[in-house]
């Protein structure tokens, strides 16, 4: 099983706090947003990646579990 | 090639311009010359018949057949759009009625085709939307505009009354009209407003057609994928598809920008025309104003898709046909069908910097990236311009317009990415010679594109 990390851009606020937690999978880029580095979450990454999620002040992280047939985002 | 002349009013300033309107046989601006406005249901009716309503899947079928494409930017396929709404909205509860949202917004300044459209045929803008309605099961229609797009606004809310009157068979329709601007057109940020929020994008976790307003079904269409719609049920598949190609079927409605004082033409490109076609102005008898206005340039660039489009050196597309899969090949895309071409004597980085900063200004400003990102690469480029940047800077621009494909909720960033990244090559002289400090030789001023100052209000 395989998991994907979302970030919902229009609430970050670029604190930073998730890359304290989950700095495997996540790091920030040039403005201090984070940046996904994995695209799909390994199962060992889980536990950090979760504590990255409740972590987060904006709550801008959500695990999207598989599978999600409706696709990502913007189509339709 | 013949094009037909006939003057239409600029439904912005009023002023007459010399907009071509398409080859003989045009099809969603056929009809009565533009001069007269807008188009009455009673000539609508009966140039074109009554609207078939017939059975919802069959109709749906005869959209997949046509194989028509959104409008809008995308180009999406319109029947899988449809077809997804329709499924959401069967497997839902009777309360998940979905909204059907014509998106008349044009929030791009480079075109004029969607308020032309609306100014001049509401009906089939209409007729379109009671089609998806009924294919989707949606019983209420909302025409979402612009503020300032008055005269457009103005035809649909007459053409609503008329149709009341009428008694037709019609959803109920709402003309609404929210801020001018950029990002308020995308189809998210349109079911915001919708929802009495503010016009601006969101971040989904499903598709509008699946979980849009409200949690309901919602299908967003461009207004000119809805005159498409109107004209497939009348005339069938077969009939739109011999506009077009095979794989780029149906005509398309292209704003050409070529200089001089009068702006933009709007052209209904029925047999695919090429970029250069496009681009070479109709022979002075054969302008409305009988070839006093300045008539063009030599371009050295051309801008292909609006200003979040491409760019592409002139004499690389000047033989490429306007059609999707042709520009597809050249790695670009018809987006909302604007041409604007930028003199050989004018100078490239400029014209990306003017854009850049524009475009920047108008990030709805929720995520980081697009906020701050479009941000800075506006700023390089205006240090580019001034030429006190360097290579170094160039190439830390081009890292930078990687960190930001992809990093906004909406597609506003990766598009001015789009355009940058493809300036940066097609200008690569000029940029090259501005990195060096170096005059770039630009004797002409860039274009009087449209460049309206940001609403401060976003509802
Ligand atoms: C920044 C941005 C602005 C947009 N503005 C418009 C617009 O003004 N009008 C429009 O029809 N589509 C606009 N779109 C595209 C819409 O999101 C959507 O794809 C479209 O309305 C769907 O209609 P279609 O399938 O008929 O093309 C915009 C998209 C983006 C990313
Ligand atoms: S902790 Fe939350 S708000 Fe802060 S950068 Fe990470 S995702 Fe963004
Ligand atoms: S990417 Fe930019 S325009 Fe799109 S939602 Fe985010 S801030 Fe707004």
């Amino acid at each position: 099983m395989t998991a994907r990390l979302r970030i919902d851009r229009t609430r970050c606020a670029g604190h930073g706090i998730c890359v304290l937690f989950a700095g495997r999978t996540i790091d920030l880029d040039a403005w201090g947003f984070p940046e996904v580095l994995e695209e799909t979450i390994e199962p060992h990454a889980l536990p950090a990646v979760r504590r990255a999620i409740t972590s987060c002040p904006r709550q801008a992280l959500s695990l999207e579990e598989p599978p999600s047939p409706a696709g990502r985002r913007g189509t339709p | 090639m013949t094009l037909a002349r006939s003057p239409v009013l600029d439904p912005l300033t009023d002023r007459t311009l010399p907009y071509r309107m398409g080859q003989p046989g045009g099809r969603l601006l056929a009809g009565r010359p533009p001069r007269l406005g807008a188009e009455p249901l009673r000539d609508h009716a009966a140039r074109l018949g009554p609207l078939p309503l017939g059975d919802p899947r069959r109709v749906l079928e005869e959209l997949e057949r046509s194989g028509l494409t959104g409008r809008g930017g995308g180009g999406f396929p319109v029947a899988r759009k449809l077809a997804a709404a329709r499924a959401a909205a069967s497997a839902g509860c009777a309360h998940h009625v979905p909204h059907v949202v014509v998106n008349a917004s044009e929030s791009e300044p480079a075109s004029v085709k969607d308020r032309t459209l609306c100014t001049l045929r509401p009906h089939l803008v209409l007729d379109g939307a009671a089609v998806a309605a009924a294919i989707a099961g949606a019983n209420r229609v909302v025409v979402y505009a612009h503020r300032g797009t008055d005269r457009a606004i103005e035809a649909l809310r007459l053409a609503v009354a008329e149709r009341r009157a009428a008694g037709l068979p019609d959803p109920a329709w709402l003309v609404g009209v929210g801020p001018a601007r950029y990002v308020s057109g995308e189809a998210s940020a349109a079911a915001s407003w919708l929802e009495g929020g503010e016009a601006k994008p969101r971040a989904l976790r499903l598709p509008l057609a699946v979980g849009g307003i409200a949690g309901r079904p919602t299908v967003v269409h461009n207004v000119e994928t809805m005159a498409h719609v109107a004209l497939i049920v009348r005339f069938g598949a077969d009939w739109w598809r011999q506009a077009g190609t095979m794989a780029s079927p149906g005509s398309r409605l292209v704003t050409v920008h070529r200089g001089g004082p009068r702006g933009a033409e709007l052209l209904e490109m029925v047999a695919p025309l090429t970029v250069g076609t496009l681009l070479t102005p109709p022979a002075p008898e054969d302008r409305d104003d009988g070839g006093r206005s300045p008539s063009s340039y030599e371009p050295g660039a051309v801008l292909i898709g609006g200003y979040a489009g491409r760019w592409a050196a002139a004499d690389a597309v000047e033989g490429v046909p306007f059609t999707s899969d042709a520009l597809a090949a050249v790695g670009l895309a018809p987006g909302c069908g604007v041409v604007a071409p930028l003199p050989k004597e004018a100078c490239g980085v400029a014209a990306m910097a003017t854009l850049a900063q524009w475009l920047a200004a108008e990030s709805a400003g929720q995520c980081g990236p697009c906020l701050f990102g479009l941000a800075d690469v506006a700023e390089g480029l205006q240090r580019l311009t001034e030429r006190v940047s360097s290579r170094r800077e160039v190439r830390n621009l081009r890292l930078l317009l990687g960190d930001i494909r992809g990093k906004g909720a909406c597609h506003h960033p990766d598009g001015v990415v789009g355009m940058v990244e493809s300036g940066l090559d097609v200008f690569a002289d000029d940029v090259d010679r501005h990195a060096r400090r170096r005059p770039c030789g630009a004797t002409a001023d860039l274009p009087a594109w449209p460049f309206p100052a940001p609403e401060e209000a976003w509802r």
